[in-house]
């Protein structure tokens, strides 16, 4: 279940149309649409969201992997509208409420998701640059990052090195295992501290930080697409303070609730008369 | 003995076959050499022979047994592997305790262990580095230290992946000595390599592997004169073969090759000796 | 005018912190402009450590006791940065997948010019060109973690190149490679040495197919320069052990041995055979037959 959403956070190289957007654009994007989640309550503009969001889904090409996540989260999402619907006092409907909730929790998941599917792990150390960040720090994320399939890889052969000198993982007491790990541990560590230090020669033997300033052979540039959307979040945005300053009333379609007969909570005790009724005869 | 029958192997069910039928055996005492290209499937190959890995189809015989059921621990005991990178398995505090790792873990009497470590280390001439860390050595010397630290297992059957490698050509006279002694005393020696003038001097016997399948299994004199195989494995022509087939190419004689030094000699001496009797009759 | 020395060390001396015996100790040599110098030792003798004196790896980012002078192009380095000397010398290491970490091997090319600050326009001409050079056009776009080691080595030779440096040192830059790739990096090695004047030092464990293009050996044994000249020379110094001899060579000192230094042969031929300079390479030894088949 955790190896599916890490997946689901995995920067994927794809040339959809997400992908070409920059990551500033998509970092506001991810802003604007946080903001409009926390402020709605109510079920009917969540669902809207949830449908508007979802679409980008398909555009950055990754709804396969999206269904995937959701399947494996289902459970927890359920759980959420369950747990609302039963326990929360003081609203007039505790389901309409629990969806609510449910539907925020997707919506969310879907924009980080878009956002870590579609901007690279260099992107987002150029996009730190951009903000003015230092460079050894960008440098340094975009670098672990990069690394960590070769470390992956060579905890893999450690395992299987140790293995065939005889090293059993898995026996004896608790202590006696730890006292197992110690010859896996050591070669991981100092690998990671060899290469890190190797890299670092490398790179100082290079040049790094020789001069205070610096240039790039490639920076982020915005694209007309990006000015248009960002343009249009930035208008989204302003309308997200106006609200939260005016509090305008919502339309009263947008504040539907669940009848009262739909109420998880009266299902719950019709179906428990029902099948007391059940047994009785 | 180590005897593969049709192996098959893929690292996911949506991968390709990495191996693709691999069939050979190797009998107790011979020292054998397998050869190819980097992502030819060596490494993978050689950890099916300590059960690291399973076949997706087909057999591994160890000693005349199917080892499909047999643990890893247990292999331990017949096979000694080393694996291509020393970092990959050097963490004990000194030289010596990472000598001693193996025999420990396999139940040998503690005498044994010290007699071990002390003989080999001496064979490989590290008695020098015994108490110094093994992550502070050189490159050449952690090397050294990995391999030794799995041949002090004992084992009747003994795996190197790319042991020459980045080694001086002092340590490899060495470590060919080495193996070929063990070859003495009827044990069996499979290694991954990629220089020729080691299987020239050391193995008998090379085993060619292209792209997951043996393309050719044989006497490493023959099998190395053939140029497209030298290609196709990505090795390079040893320097006697080269200097001989030049030097046949200048003086218009057929090419037909000494394989040893000895017979090289022997036959730059004729070639000289000739050249002053046809001076001579003229 | 006086001649200045590309690279000249001092009585250099440097023993590693926890680490008894020195692992240099009073080296001192000179390379001139355009030398190809193959750096020949056992391994723990003390090669690379010698060679990461030459642009302050060694003392700046080892701790241990170090002595003596390291000077470029007549100027001492002792007061420089490592980074500072990126312009000065390129450096190559051993290990081709710890010494890349760019995006794609454009990147890494173009990796020290972007830390010296150079203009745009000017990184992409001398990328392409490095791109050119190397022939790295079709992985020019691909992650340097998803190519051989061989093209991964041609990258890190690329990106040492980028600042056009007079001097490139080469630490055991081919011994995790295959022999074919090797043979293939050591020519390019010593194409940037003869045609564009790069003054290169090299560490290798293979002579025979690197002796043909190198002017000068020095051979390290235990942290001292035991021999330092010109190959012919320091294979004759007797302090070279004949372990490391060029397999061609070690042949022909056996024909000459078991032939009795030729004297199975007529007095005239004999010397003829005497004077054909001992071969090192292939090329020498084909010198050296048809010198014999010719002679008289
Ligand atoms: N753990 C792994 N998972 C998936 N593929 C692998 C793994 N290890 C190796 N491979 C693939 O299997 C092939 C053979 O690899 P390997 O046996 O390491 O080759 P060699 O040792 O001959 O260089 C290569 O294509 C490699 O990419
Ligand atoms: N980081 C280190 N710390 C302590 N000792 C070291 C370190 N690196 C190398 N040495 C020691 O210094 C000596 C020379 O090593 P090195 O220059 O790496 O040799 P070479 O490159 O010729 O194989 C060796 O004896 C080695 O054990
Ligand atoms: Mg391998
Ligand atoms: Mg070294």
């Amino acid at each position: 279940m955790s190896t599916r959403i890490l997946e689901y956070f995995n920067y994927e190289q794809d040339k959809s149309l997400i992908h070409r957007f920059d990551p500033r654009t998509k970092m506001l994007f991810v802003i604007v649409l946080t903001c409009y989640t926390i402020l709605f309550r109510d079920l009917v503009p969540l669902m809207l969201l949830f449908a508007g969001v979802t679409p980008l889904v398909l555009l950055a090409k990754f709804f396969k992997k999206w269904l995937r996540a959701m399947i494996t989260v289902l459970p927890l999402v359920l759980l959420i509208i369950i747990l609302n619907a039963l326990l929360l006092k003081n609203v007039p409907s505790p389901t309409t409420a629990g969806l609510a909730m449910g539907f925020r929790f997707l919506i969310l998941a879907e924009v980080f998701g878009i956002f870590f599917q579609t901007v690279s792990p260099d992107e987002l150390s150029q996009m730190f640059i951009k903000f003015r960040f230092p460079y050894s720090l960008a440098w340094a994320i975009s670098t672990a990052y990069r690394f960590i399939p070769t470390l992956t890889k060579e905890t893999a052969i450690i395992v299987a090195a140790q293995k065939a000198r005889g090293l059993q993982i898995d026996r004896g007491n608790i202590f006696k295992r730890l006292k197992n790990m110690i010859p896996l541990l050591i070669p991981i560590f100092a690998s990671a501290f060899r290469r890190s230090w190797q890299l670092a020669e490398a790179i100082e033997s290079r040049g790094w930080n020789a001069m205070k300033k610096r240039t790039f052979l490639y920076s982020l540039r915005l694209k007309w697409w990006d000015y248009l959307t960002l343009l249009l979040l930035f208008g989204l945005f302003a309308l997200f303070l106006l609200q939260v300053i005016k509090q305008y009333p919502l339309p009263s379609w947008m504040l539907w609730q669940l009848p009262e007969k739909y109420e998880l909570k009266s299902l719950a005790i019709a179906f428990w008369s029902w099948l007391k009724n059940l047994f009785q005869k | 003995m180590i005897e593969f029958r049709d192996v098959y192997f893929r690292y996911a069910k949506k991968n390709p076959d990495v191996l693709k039928g691999i069939s050979f055996k190797i009998t107790d005492g011979e020292l054998v050499a397998l050869v190819g290209k980097n992502g030819a499937g060596k490494t993978t190959l050689l950890k099916h022979i300590i059960g690291l890995l399973k076949p997706t189809k087909g057999e591994v015989w160890i000693n005349n047994e199917n080892i499909i059921k047999k643990p890893i621990s247990e292999l331990a005991q017949t096979v000694g592997l080393a694996f291509q990178n020393p970092n990959h398995q050097l963490f004990a505090e000194t030289v010596e305790k990472e000598l001693a790792f193996g025999p420990k873990n396999l139940g040998m009497p503690e005498e044994e262990q010290e007699r071990m470590v002390q003989k080999i280390a001496e064979n490989f001439n590290i008695t020098h580095l015994l108490q110094k860390s093994p992550l502070e050595l050189s490159g050449g010397e952690r090397r050294l230290v990995s391999i030794a630290s799995v041949l002090t297992m004992g084992q009747k059957i003994l795996v190197l992946d790319e042991p020459t490698f980045g080694q001086d050509y002092r340590q490899k006279k060495r470590l060919g000595t080495y193996l070929c002694d063990l070859r003495n005393k009827g044990i069996t020696v499979f290694i991954v390599t990629h220089d020729i003038d080691f299987i020239l001097d050391y193995f008998p016997r090379v085993i060619v592997l292209v792209d997951g399948q043996i393309i050719a299994d044989g006497e490493s004199k023959t099998i190395l004169q053939d140029e497209l195989l030298i290609q196709q494995a990505d090795l390079e022509k040893p320097i006697l073969l080269e200097i001989q087939e030049k030097v046949a190419k200048m003086t218009n004689q057929e090419y037909l090759p000494a394989t040893s030094e000895v017979e090289f000699i022997e036959k730059f001496k004729d070639i000289l000796l000739q050249a002053a009797s046809q001076e001579g009759k003229k | 005018m006086t001649y200045t020395p590309v690279i000249e060390l001092k009585n250099v001396t440097f023993k590693y912190k926890n680490c008894d015996k020195f692992a240099l100790e009073n080296v001192n040599f000179q390379v001139a402009q355009g030398d190809f110098v193959l750096l020949v030792g056992y391994s723990g003798s003390g090669k690379s450590t010698l060679l990461k004196t030459l642009n302050g790896l060694i003392p700046h980012f080892y701790s241990g006791l170090f002595g003596g002078d390291v000077k470029l192009f007549g100027e001492s380095i002792a007061e420089k940065k490592t980074a500072q000397l990126a312009k000065t010398i390129g450096f190559v290491f051993q290990n081709p997948e710890n010494q890349l970490s760019a995006l794609t091997v454009e990147r890494e090319i173009a990796f020290p010019l972007e830390n010296f600050a150079i203009p745009r326009q000017e990184i992409r001409r001398r990328v392409n060109e490095i791109i050119a050079l190397l022939d790295l056009e079709k992985i020019q776009d691909k992650s340097p973690f998803a190519i051989s080691g061989g093209e991964q080595q041609l990258t890190a030779i690329g990106s040492a190149l980028a600042l056009d440096p007079p001097i490139l040192v080469f630490d055991e830059t081919t011994s995790h490679l295959s022999p074919q790739s090797a043979t293939k990096i050591i020519k390019k090695i010593a194409e940037l040495n003869r045609e564009q004047g790069k003054t290169v030092i090299l560490s290798e464990h293979r002579l025979d197919r690197n002796l043909q293009y190198v002017t000068k050996i020095a051979y390290i044994e235990s942290g001292q320069l035991k021999a330092f000249g010109p190959p012919r020379e320091v294979l004759h110094n007797k302090n070279y052990p004949l372990e490391l001899y060029p397999r061609i060579t070690s042949l022909y000192e056996q024909l000459k041995k078991v032939t009795d230094n030729f004297a199975i042969l007529p007095e005239k031929h004999r010397k003829q055979l005497l004077a054909v300079p001992e071969p090192l390479t292939i090329d020498d030894f084909l010198l050296f037959i048809k010198g014999g088949r010719e002679s008289v």
